[in-house]
């Protein structure tokens, strides 16, 4: 199978027999849109939860879902068939010295976009304090997530 | 600043140079063994590339970070690769070869305590050759992918900046094959300070 790799601040859609790959997520959050019915998927790769003044892209957790949607509605998908799966945002060091972890604002924001767009979230592997590759195939919509210290899962 | 001058460069790299010397020494009293030192690198990246920079993203590294306060802000990062880990606890506390097999809290605060040792002796000699004075914070670990503490801390970066100056640094137990890599990345405020030291510093020789 075909894979398709998505790294900090992209997003790649996928139409088929593929897989979208993120390597190595810490604190970043990778959200996965796709169409119930048909193998058609787009994955996102975000650092931050909020665009900064001026900027927009998908770097950002509220554009890059944006983008994502409007993506996957030009290829006629419609909101209404979407569902999404989130992974990631994860504390990846044992003290924090910021207060609030960029990785749960993060998953807040992916949950906040995404409810408000009505699309609903029907996995997810996120938090805790370890590093994850995310697997997802296009075609049976579950991802392999994959971690050094907490084994493998299937969300 | 998107770009160092080469003179910048040099400067950084002499900077570089002398904390990492003094790195190396207070990591060779700790371990009781020579360490030899690679040359070190200066670069200005863009947050989103750093992880590209350390490569083989899979692979498994003990990290230690920490924030630096004073009149030098930044991060540092000092990592081994996983399989080197219980070899330096050894050495650090003295066990025979082989003993330590498990990362328990003991062992953990020996890896946080080498970040921390290593760090200030870097700092130290920074304060001495330029006169900004600064010390680190309470040391952080993970032991993880490469690519996923490196995300985490380029996201910590992101928030302020677009790009970060790296200074890297590799120093080298011969006998076991103990590499240790040490990643400084002052705040972009501090940049602009630390290349007004360099220059008064270098000028007035």
């Amino acid at each position: 199978m075909e894979v398709i790799r998505v790294n900090i601040g992209e997003l790649k859609i996928a139409k088929g027999d593929l897989k979208l790959i993120a390597y190595g997520i810490g604190s970043c959050v990778v959200v996965v849109c796709y169409d119930k019915k048909e193998p058609i998927a787009g994955m996102l790769h975000a650092m931050l939860p909020e665009r900064k003044k001026g900027e927009a892209g998908n770097k950002f957790v509220d554009s890059g879902i944006e983008n994502l949607i409007k993506e996957l509605i030009n290829l006629k998908v419609s909101i209404k068939n979407m569902e999404a799966k989130i992974f990631g945002g994860a504390k990846m060091f044992d003290i924090n010295f910021d207060g609030e972890s960029i990785g749960e604002r993060n998953i807040r924001k992916a949950k906040e976009v995404l409810l408000k767009k009505g699309i609903k979230i029907a996995g997810e592997d996120t938090g805790s304090n370890y590093g994850r590759t995310i697997e997802f195939n296009v075609i049976n919509k579950t991802a392999l997530v994959k971690s050094f210290s907490a084994g493998e899962k299937i969300v | 600043m998107k770009e160092l001058t080469n003179f910048q460069k040099d400067a950084l790299l002499e900077l570089a140079n002398i904390g990492s010397g003094n790195a190396a020494t207070a990591l060779s009293q700790l371990i009781g063994k020579d360490i030899t030192l690679n040359l070190p690198s200066v670069s200005f990246v863009p947050v989103v590339k750093i992880s590209e920079k350390f490569g083989k993203g899979q692979d498994i590294v003990a990290a230690v970070y920490l924030r630096i306060y004073g009149e030098i802000n930044g991060r540092a990062l000092i990592f081994f690769p996983k399989d080197k880990v219980f070899p330096i606890i050894d050495l650090l506390m003295k066990r025979k070869s082989g003993e330590t097999k498990e990362l328990g809290e003991t062992e953990q605060s020996a890896l946080k305590e080498i970040g921390n040792i290593i760090l200030s002796s870097y700092l130290n000699a920074i304060a001495k050759f330029i006169g900004l004075n600064s010390v680190p914070s309470v040391p952080s670990l993970a032991i993880d992918m490469i690519d996923a503490i490196f995300e985490t801390v380029s996201a910590e970066i992101a928030e302020a900046d677009e790009d970060a100056l790296l200074i890297e640094n590799e120093m080298i137990e011969k006998t076991t094959m103990i590499k240790s890599s040490l990643l400084i990345i002052p705040d972009k405020e501090t940049m602009v300070k630390i290349i007004k030291a360099l220059d008064s510093t270098i000028k007035g020789i």
